[in-house]
């Protein structure tokens, strides 16, 4: 119950604050206390995480929603275990922080709180939902406000971004769709082929499986839209020809089907998160979308790529994962340094910023593609720190664009000395960001490299030391930035900005205190996280390509 | 084998605890407590040293060989007792308890003399807090028992460094200067992670416990050994500015010269030393040779720098570089305890002396050039005197800390079979002594060469004039033989014994055997080792003195005057001309492939984006429908954003956006029948 709460009460201050007509101002408290509200419903929810045993859920709901024929059964099955509970709770964070950054916003203000509270249910309800249609309508969902939040209140080129981000999208989540609906059929279908039972006689279809296990789970039927149970399923069938077993050994352009189903929700989630080449639509929306906007798609967003790996893509395919592992390897540290080298060569604070978010999930690819405890581990602590960090760094640039109306490093200089407190948290978020030790942004990149180091494929001792030349590179792209924004003689520009409001100040406090608090303590994290992902590191080791 | 370890005294943590809870009421509450809460954090600071001189008389009580260690759990990725977990951990053996004296002692004095230099500044609270921070971070890196905690002090010693030597970055050439000497000693960090993450490949821990065992039971391949420590030895090379990542050192005299002393001089820098002695036994012979040449190359080419050099700090910055580099010479030759005890001896000299410089700088109200100095020592008598005690040993001559120390590291060069190395090290001792005459002579001697600052100058208060004795004192090798029999002395007592030494005996790829069985061999001490060469030594310490003075003493050369061959002056003058080649091959090599990807990204990556887009526009062209559906559709979207929210949701005229919509889920259906027909067939 809580849980549905979580996820929909979002959109009940939506149609409130629609009703709300004229009134501004109640529009913009109205979203302020959803958002508050939510986050306490989300970290309730994710308290309820600690200490789960591995495949146990809190806060779960299943109950029949849509039946169509014999198999078609798509349930209202939601439930978050350490993995998403630590995301929802990112998410009921940041809707904080940008809801008080939202202030200045003052066009439509009643549409756009209604947006960007329908946007919170798409993304709580995708990190919750526990039956891959529902998770599917969740991610669309989530499209259509963010859509409209930059379109609408964008920056001058905000058109041609919001189209772009939604296209892009929309075209990774037609590989996502077709992967759920291949699923499906190949779960549905029943039976297997003479070749697979041949050379697996332990190979049993989907419900056979599900009829020989039937306390597991909770008791559930079978249900081929189940995450945990397909995730289960999958585990079982590692070196029994897969989930996709129905099809037998059926390929296309010598790659077998599962492969194309896995590289093709890849680039589903890819897009998202973003890796490179799938990138380009990031900067675009970044420097278009208001900064709130900008908070959240860089804070949660992108993680809703990595979490979709992570909950659909790797568990459901943990052969061609673990055979993928090189693939993922280049692909996280091509991203990492040639999102740093990019950065590096911006004059607009925001859209390095926006670069520097490329390199920094690229960590997170790398981690993945580890195969490893450590290397996961750390991927998906960087997931939340990168979101607490990401999310700080688009306040600090939005509050330097109200005062600046513009946002290039060589026109700004001393800001430091005119606004202390402000300069001394944005050299905070910016030296978590650099990967300092004592911040959290240091746990994620080390974890990554220590995994990527004993990685399970070829060069990754190579891959990985070509990845931490990205921490220079990083330094000093930030370096550079902090040295033109804030050091130096007071540009005479920059003469009469105002020191930050308390509004100011309490948007981005929430940031700050994770950042420095699970830098110096990560324990609650990895107590969250590490029982989910330990059985997708169990499931990749059977697979007998990852130690 | 008997139990060697002791659990840690409940105390210990508190030695950064203290200083870091200073710094935190001081940020805080700085600005309402009296003297702007200065006095807070020198009651931090010193606490630490209480505390410090406590552990290590309680260390020493121990039998030999033993030591104080504790581990807690930081956090834990897999459950169980063989589970994947990360420590916190704290050793305290000779190497820690010395270097945890030095550093609590350094800082405090250092503290106090800022009480005066920083005096008037307008931000002199955030100097407080710094330099507490910086406290709290090196005491994390000397306690460590763990690289990882040792790196994350490493790391933050690091950021205080950043932010000190920036501390007057409303000129941009402080602020440079800062981010130079950040992103060279990154470079180097990036050898020391990429040291640890073999260490942790091949032996699955990053306590150097583990690490130890690891290695002695062979769990590292001989190669993959060698680069790990030459891995880890890099950071040691960035933070200790040595050759070749040594170009940030003399840029960081920017920063005031309070932290000159504590962070660029005493602790910090040395901290590599630190890092090299403590990791010793995993270092292969290999490994040992570049460390070793590494170390005597930097000494003897920082020292030629020194000549060229008029800034009176500069001239200090080159002298901490070389003798940095003599220390590394010692860790590389097989005699850690060699370099951890010049590092000691360094540190209380070398703190003097910039100290001593700072008190000149402050009298002579900023000037550091040589050119306007001169005949100081009848004004300035106790930072003279200090000065000179403090040259003396640098200089090595007997009777000083420095003789003691150097003469221990180049006799062990010698005695291993070093000779090149050996001669490289006595002439950079010769240079030593010579550029420190030189610079001695142009500030104390001599008629002033600018009558209006040497008529303002005075000696300085006694907030600055106490540490400059106390650590002048600190100069006399007396305290550094202070109770030792002529086998057993100070040195051998400290730096001989780390911890886990007995406990991990050492394989053949770890051949040097000082640590292990703790035999000394036959030409161990200078005292027993050949009478020739502490002649020798001493003499050409006297011979630099003399020659520097001589030359000065006329007044026939001035502060330019050459002293080198032109075309060796004109070389080390240059700097070797490391900073315009690193600047060309690095700097601007990066900063073109930056711009490059940056168009990659624009015109290629993007380009085949919007080229795509452009086709399937084209393609929807065709069907007739698109350019009212999608072109239109977006200019209509923008009118419609003016009209309200209302029109969002569908009450007025947004039929063109549901079209497009409708458009682009529709097109998003057909592609999924169709990818289904295809896939499924």
């Amino acid at each position: 119950m809580l849980l549905t709460l979580a996820i929909f009460l979002p959109f009940l201050g939506m149609i409130l604050i629609l009703r709300a007509k004229g009134d501004d101002e109640k529009a913009r408290n109205l979203g302020l206390v959803f958002s508050i509200v939510t986050f306490v419903l989300c970290s309730i929810v994710a308290y309820k995480t600690y200490g789960l045993e591995s495949g146990k859920y809190a806060a779960e709901i299943d109950v029949s929603w849509i039946e169509l024929g014999d198999s078609f059964h798509v349930r209202y099955h939601i439930g978050v275990d350490g993995l998403s509970g630590m995301l929802i709770f990112l998410t009921g964070l940041l809707a904080i922080c940008a809801a008080l950054a939202s202030w200045g916003i003052k066009k439509n203000v009643r549409g756009y709180w209604a947006m960007f509270l329908l946007l919170h249910t798409g993304v709580i309800g995708t990190f919750a939902s526990l039956d891959t249609f529902l998770f599917y309508m969740f991610w669309e969902l989530m499209l259509l406000p963010m859509y409209f939040l930059i379109g609408i209140w964008g920056g001058p080129r905000r058109i041609y971004a919001a189209i772009k981000f939604f296209l892009y999208t929309l075209w990774g989540s037609v590989f996502l769709l077709a992967g759920i609906l291949v699923v499906y059929f190949a779960l549905s279908a029943d039976k297997l082929p003479d070749e697979i039972t041949a050379k697996n006689p332990q190979a049993l279809t989907f419900s056979a499986w599900r009829a020989a296990n039937p306390d597991s789970l909770n008791g559930a039927d079978a249900n081929v839209f189940s995450i945990p149970q397909v995730t289960a399923y999958a585990k079982y069938m590692v070196g029994k020809g897969g989930i996709l077993a129905a099809f037998g050994d059926l390929s296309l352009f010598g790659h077998h089907i599962a492969w194309w189903i896995f590289w093709g929700m890849f680039i589903a989630f890819a897009v998202k998160v973003p890796v490179f080449p799938f990138h380009t639509w990031l900067p675009d929306a970044h420097v278009e979308a208001p900064t709130p906007i900008s908070v959240i798609l860089a804070g949660i967003l992108l993680k809703l790529g990595g979490y979709g790996m992570l909950r659909l893509n790797f568990p459901f395919f943990p052969q061609v994962f673990a055979e993928a592992a090189f693939c993922l390897g280049v692909l996280g540290v091509v991203s990492i340094v040639y999102g740093a080298l990019v950065a590096m060569a911006q004059t607009d604070f925001k859209k390095m910023v926006a670069y520097s978010s490329v390199s920094h999930m690229g960590f997170c690819i790398l981690g993945f593609a580890s195969l490893t405890t450590e290397g996961i581990n750390g991927a998906v602590v960087q997931l939340f720190n990168h979101g607490t960090i990401s999310g700080l760094l688009f306040l600090v640039v939005g509050v330097l664009y109200d005062r600046a109306h513009h946002r290039d490093l060589n026109r700004f200089g001393g800001v430091m000395w005119k606004m202390p407190v402000y300069s001394t948290m944005a050299t905070i978020a910016i030296f978590a960001s650099i990967g300092l030790p004592g911040l959290s942004g240091f746990w994620g990149e080390f974890l990554a490299f220590v995994g990527s180091f004993s990685g399970h494929y070829h060069h990754a001792k190579i891959i990985t030391v070509i990845a931490t030349s990205g921490l220079v590179f990083t330094a000093a792209y930030y370096l550079r930035a902090i040295q033109r924004v804030y050091l130096g003689k007071v540009n005479p520009a920059c003469e009469d900005f105002p020191e930050i409001t308390k509004r100011e100040k309490w948007s981005m406090l929430p940031l700050l205190v994770p950042t420095i608090l699970f830098g110096v303590y990560p324990k609650p994290l990895f107590d969250m996280i590490s029982t989910s992902l330990n059985t997708l590191v169990e499931t990749v080791k059977q697979t007998g390509l990852a130690g | 084998m008997p139990d060697l370890a002791h659990s840690l005294p409940a105390y210990v943590p508190w030695i950064i605890f203290c200083p870091a809870l200073a710094g935190v009421i001081q940020h805080f509450f700085g600005a309402k407590l009296p003297r702007k809460g200065d006095l807070v954090v020198i009651a931090g600071i010193g606490a630490s040293l209480a505390m410090s001189i406590a552990l290590m008389f309680q260390w020493a009580a121990l039998p030999a060989g033993h030591y104080f260690v504790e581990a807690w759990e930081w956090f834990r990725l897999t459950p169980g007792a063989d589970g994947i977990a990360f420590d916190m951990a704290i050793v305290v053996d000779g190497l820690t308890a010395s270097l945890l004296c030095v550093v609590t002692l350094v800082a405090t004095l250092v503290f106090v003399f800022s009480t005066g230099y920083m005096k008037g500044d307008p931000r002199y609270e955030r100097f407080f807090f710094w330099l507490s921070f910086f406290a709290v971070a090196m005491l994390i890196l000397t306690l460590a028992d763990n690289l990882l905690m040792l790196f994350i002090g490493w790391e933050l010693v690091g950021l205080c460094s950043y932010k000190l030597i920036g501390f007057w970055s409303e000129d941009l050439v402080n602020a440079e200067a800062a981010k130079k000497a950040f992103i060279v000693t990154r470079v180097g960090d990036v050898g020391m992670l990429l040291g640890m993450l073999v260490f942790y490949h091949y032996c699955g821990t990053l306590s150097m416990r583990g690490i130890f065992a690891g290695v002695a039971a062979g769990a590292v391949p001989a190669t993959a050994l060698t680069w790990a420590g030459i891995g880890l030895f890099f950071g040691a090379v960035g933070k200790s500015a040595q050759f070749p990542l040594q170009i940030w050192l003399p840029d960081a005299m920017a920063g005031p010269t309070p932290v000159s002393a504590l962070i660029h001089a005493a602790t910090m820098v040395a901290a590599g030393v630190y890092l090299a002695a403590r990791m010793f036994p995993v270092f292969t012979p290999d490994a040992l040779q570049y460390i070793a040449w590494t170390g005597g190359i930097t000494a003897f080419l920082a020292a030629l720098v020194a000549f060229t050099q008029t800034d009176i700090k500069k001239v200090l910055a080159y002298s901490t570089i070389s003798q940095l580099g003599y220390m590394m010479l010692g860790v590389g030759v097989g005699a850690p305890w060699a370099g951890m005890f010049h590092l000691t001896t360094h540190a209380m000299f070398k703190a003097c002396l910039f100290l001593g410089s700072g008190s000149v700088i402050h009298a002579m109200h900023h000037a550091q050039d040589l050119k306007d100095m001169g005949g100081l020592r009848k004004k300035m008598p106790v930072t003279f005197y200090t000065f000179v005690l403090s040259t003396l040993a640098l200089a090595g001559i007997p009777f000083t800390s420095g003789f003691l120390s150097k003469d221990a590291i180049l006799i062990e060069a010698l005695g291993n079979g070093h000779i090149v190395l050996f001669s490289l090290g006595l002439f950079s001792a010769f240079l030593t002594a010579f550029y420190m005459a030189r610079m001695v002579w142009l500030c104390f001697f001599g008629k002033p060469r600018n009558q209006e600052k040497f008529d303002h100058a005075h000696e300085s208060p006694l907030s600055m004039t106490v540490p400059l004795i106390i650590l002048a004192a600190f100069a006399v090798s007396f305290w550094f033989t202070l109770g030792a029999g002529p086998e057993d002395e100070f040195a051998n007592q400290f730096y001989r014994t780390p911890a886990y030494a007995q406990e991990f005996p050492k394989t053949d790829a770890v051949a040097h055997a000082y640590w292990v069985d703790g035999k000394k061999p036959a030409n161990w001490h200078a005292s027993h080792g050949p009478r020739w060469f502490q002649i020798v030594a001493m003499v050409l310490g006297l011979i630099g003195l003399g020659v520097g003075i001589a030359l000065f003493r006329s007044g026939r050369r001035n502060q330019n005057a050459r002293i080198l061959p032109a075309g060796v002056h004109e070389l080390a003058a240059g700097k070797y001309y490391m900073d315009e080649m690193y600047l060309d091959a690095f700097v601007g090599a990066a900063n073109k492939t930056a711009d490059g990807c940056r168009w990659v990204d624009e015109k290629l990556v993007d380009g085949a984006v919007n080229l795509s887009g452009a086709v399937g526009l084209f393609i929807g062209d065709a069907s007739g429908d698109a350019d009212d559906l999608v072109v239109d559709g977006a200019v209509n979207l923008a009118a419609d954003a003016a009209k309200g929210a209302g029109a969002l949701v569908g009450t007025a005229q947004s039929g063109r956006v549901r079209n497009y919509l409708a458009m682009a889920i529709g097109v998003t259906a057909v592609s999924i029948i169709v990818l289904v027909f295809f896939v499924i067939g």
